[in-house]
Formats: C-alpha cells, structure tokens, sequence
C-alpha cells in the first residue's frame, strides 16, 4: 500500500492506501480505504471512505458512507445525499453537517453540529455559543400582526438516541437515552429517558416520556 | 410481528450503546432498523423473533468470540463447498435414515450449506408437527426444483390447506396473503438457523 501526499491540485482513484495527506485540493473519485486520511486543504469524495484515522482540518465534502475508527474534526466537514457516519470516537472542535446517520460509541463536540440523526453511546454536544445565540422575539404587531421567534443555535440535530446524552446549547427534536443531561440554553422537542434526566433551568423541553422525576439545575 | 425499539431495549435489558454497536459491527442488519412514522416522528421497529433470537445469540457469544469472529458467524455468507454424506454423519441434528432419505428424494451424495440448513428445519417440522417420514419425503419432493433458487435471508414454513400440507420459501419480512382456507402455521428463518450451526458446527460451514 502507497502513500499519497497532495500540496497542489489532484485526483485520486477508487483503492487501498496506507496515508493520504491532503494539503491542496483533492477530489476522489471512488471508494477509498486507507491507515489514515488528513485533510488541510479541500477534499471531496464521491465514494465510500474507510479508514482507520479520519482527520479533517480543512474542507472536506462527502457524497457517500464514511466508516472510520477515529474521526477528528477541526475544520469544516459536510456529507451530502444520507450519507452515514460510522466511527469508534467522533472528536468535532470544527464543523460537522450532515443528512444521514451519524453512529459512534463516542461522540465529543466542542464545535458546530448539524445533523438528522445521531447515535450511540456517549454523546456530549457542548456549545456556550447558545447563551450568545441570536434568540429574541420581533414583536412587529403594529406592521400587521406578524411576530416572529427567531433562534439560531450553534448545533442543530433531530434526533439523538444514546445511553449516556450530555447537551449544551444545543436544538433538537428528540432526545432518547438513559442518562440525559439537557444542559443550559437547549431547546429540545420530545425527551424520553429510560433513567436519570436533569433539565438546567435555562433549557426548554416540551415534553417529557419515560422518567417520572425530573432533576433541574 | 414488529418490535418497538424502546420495547426491545426493555426485554433484552441491552443499551442504546450496545444496540448501535452491533449494528455498526454488522452483527444486526441493517435492514432490521425498519423506521415507521409515529406522534413524534419516526420510531425504529424491528422483526421481532429474528432480533430477540439474534441478541441472544450475540450475548451468548460474546465472552467468547471476538466481534470480528461473531460478524462472520452471524453474517448470511456460506462457504461455497459441498459437504458429503459422510462428513453429515456428524450433525446430530440429521438422523442418519432421515439423511438417506433426502439422498433418495433429491438424488444426491453431497449437499451445499444452505441444503444442509433446508434439511436441519425439515427435520425440525417433522418434530414439530409431527408428520410421518413419508408425508416429509413427498413435501420435500414437492418443493426439489425450488431447492437451487434457496438463498440467506428467505424464510421456510409450512401451509395448511384444509387437510393437506405444502411447503413454501419466501423471503424474510415480506407480507403473505392468503385466502381463510390457508394457514401458515410454522415457519422458520434460514439465516437464523445457519447462524446457529455455524457456531455448533464451526469447521462445516
């Protein structure tokens, strides 16, 4: 197995590598299974990606399945079409967008997450940009009755499902798991928790399955 | 029958953690996670003896094999060889009369994996619903231009139709129809129980 390292522009072919480092701008245009991809420069794939050490420190776009043990995110990753995640431990200081599903036994996001799904284990998404987030009322009834709530939260995922859930300023549809911790300046939909939920005070749930006692901060 | 996620965590006592694990280990297919809408979006179901049979395996397992090791025992895949009548003198699951008879009926000395299981559940039926040796050798006459087309994740059962039996092969989660003269009343999974042998039986399969 070969390395590939890229400092210009480049193409690489569906196959087998030991390490692929990516400096300059790469598409790949098949699946491709490697030791370990590192991304600075902009990478876009078109096919299936396993590896056992991900790192994304620049852009990297990706249009199909991604299977990795390690996945460290410092800068901006985005996968289209469903695309899954399937990853040991997700560490995301950067940017993680994606449409399909997300699996891990770990998951560590100090950054910005936009996901449909993500599941697991452990699952900790800690934002204090939500206390900064843009959430106020425009009250404009005397321009024809219109108000208008407008939010922006620094990650946005519909559904998360773990054992063990810790989230900070995040907005999300669903919660499911067995310890839940919805930390300060969350905004969650539906939370069902077969054990232990504690709700901070300045998070907001609609409604609550499973537990009978809801432990506020 | 269908089994609610929340339901399934509940029975077997498994966690969400567990769960996604083996599904990312492909030790539960991905095709079980069945999505369905619901009040508050989508809740996963699943085919419910196939998984409760499935996570039992696995927990029978795991003290013993490595995750790698259980995803090829569990997976559907089958080695491509032909195992002779000698070598099936082994499987005590396979009375030797019984193996003489299916040689008679199919006309043949040696058999591919997925036979082996087609005769492992016939053997099974029999038991169960206790049907003679002769009404077995006729179904399984029944259904001997059928037995090449068998492949993993189809299903056997057997129909009643008034007082006769016949044999059917249908793939795994699909809907069966039938007008109130027929019933279903036995069937079991191909994948399933050559998951099962493939354990008991390592060197065979």
């Amino acid at each position: 197995m070969k390395d590939l390292n890229f400092e210009g522009v480049g193409t690489i072919n569906s196959g087998e590598y030991k390490d692929i480092n990516c400096e300059g701008v790469v598409k790949c245009k098949g699946d491709i299974k490697a030791e370990k991809i590192h991304i600075e420069g902009v990478f876009s794939a078109k096919g299936k990606i396993e590896a056992k050490i991900l790192e994304c420190e620049g852009t990297g776009k990706f249009n199909d399945n991604i299977r990795v043990e390690s996945l460290n995110i410092e800068g901006v990753m985005s996968l289209k079409d469903n695309a899954s995640i399937e990853a040991t431990k997700i560490y995301c200081e950067g940017v993680l967008s994606s449409t399909g599903e997300i699996s891990t036994d770990y998951l560590h996001a100090e950054g910005c997450i936009t996901a449909r799904e993500i599941v697991g284990d452990t699952i900790e998404i800690l934002n204090d940009r939500g206390k900064h987030s843009i959430k106020f009322n425009i009250d404009l009834s005397m321009f024809g009755g219109i108000k208008k709530n407008i939010s922006n939260y620094a990650s946005k995922v519909d559904t998360i499902e773990a054992t063990t859930i810790l989230i900070e300023g995040v907005k999300a549809t669903n919660v499911n798991g067995e310890n839940v911790t919805i930390g300060p300046y969350c905004e969650v939909e539906n939370v069902d928790c077969s054990g232990t939920l504690k709700v901070h005070n300045t998070a907001t749930v609609t409604n609550i399955q499973g537990v009978t006692e809801v432990l506020y901060d | 029958m269908m089994i609610s996620k929340k339901d399934l965590l509940a029975i077997t006592g498994i966690s969400y953690g567990q769960l996604y694990r083996w599904k990312r280990e492909r030790l539960i297919p991905e095709e079980w996670f069945i999505k369905q809408s619901s009040y508050t979006g989508q809740e996963t179901f699943f085919p419910r003896e196939q998984i409760l049979s499935r996570i039992q395996s696995i927990q029978d397992m795991k003290d013993k094999y490595s995750l790698e090791e259980m995803a090829k025992i569990l997976s559907p895949e089958v080695k491509g060889v032909e195992i002779s009548v000698e070598d099936l003198r082994e499987l005590k699951e396979l009375p030797h009369p019984t193996l003489l008879m299916f040689c008679g009926v199919l006309d043949k000395n040696t058999f591919t994996p997925l036979e082996i299981v087609l005769m492992i559940l016939l053997v099974r039926l029999q038991e169960e619903k206790q049907i003679e040796s002769k009404q077995l050798g006729e179904l399984l006459l029944g259904i001997k231009n059928s037995i090449a087309k068998i492949k993993t994740g189809m299903r056997l059962g057997l129909l009643q139709v008034n007082d006769n039996y016949h044999l059917l092969i249908y793939p795994e989660q699909s809907t069966l129809l039938f007008d109130d003269s027929i019933e279903l009343i036995w069937n079991a999974g191909i994948d399933d129980t050559l998951s099962t042998y493939k354990v008991q039986y390592k060197g065979l399969f």
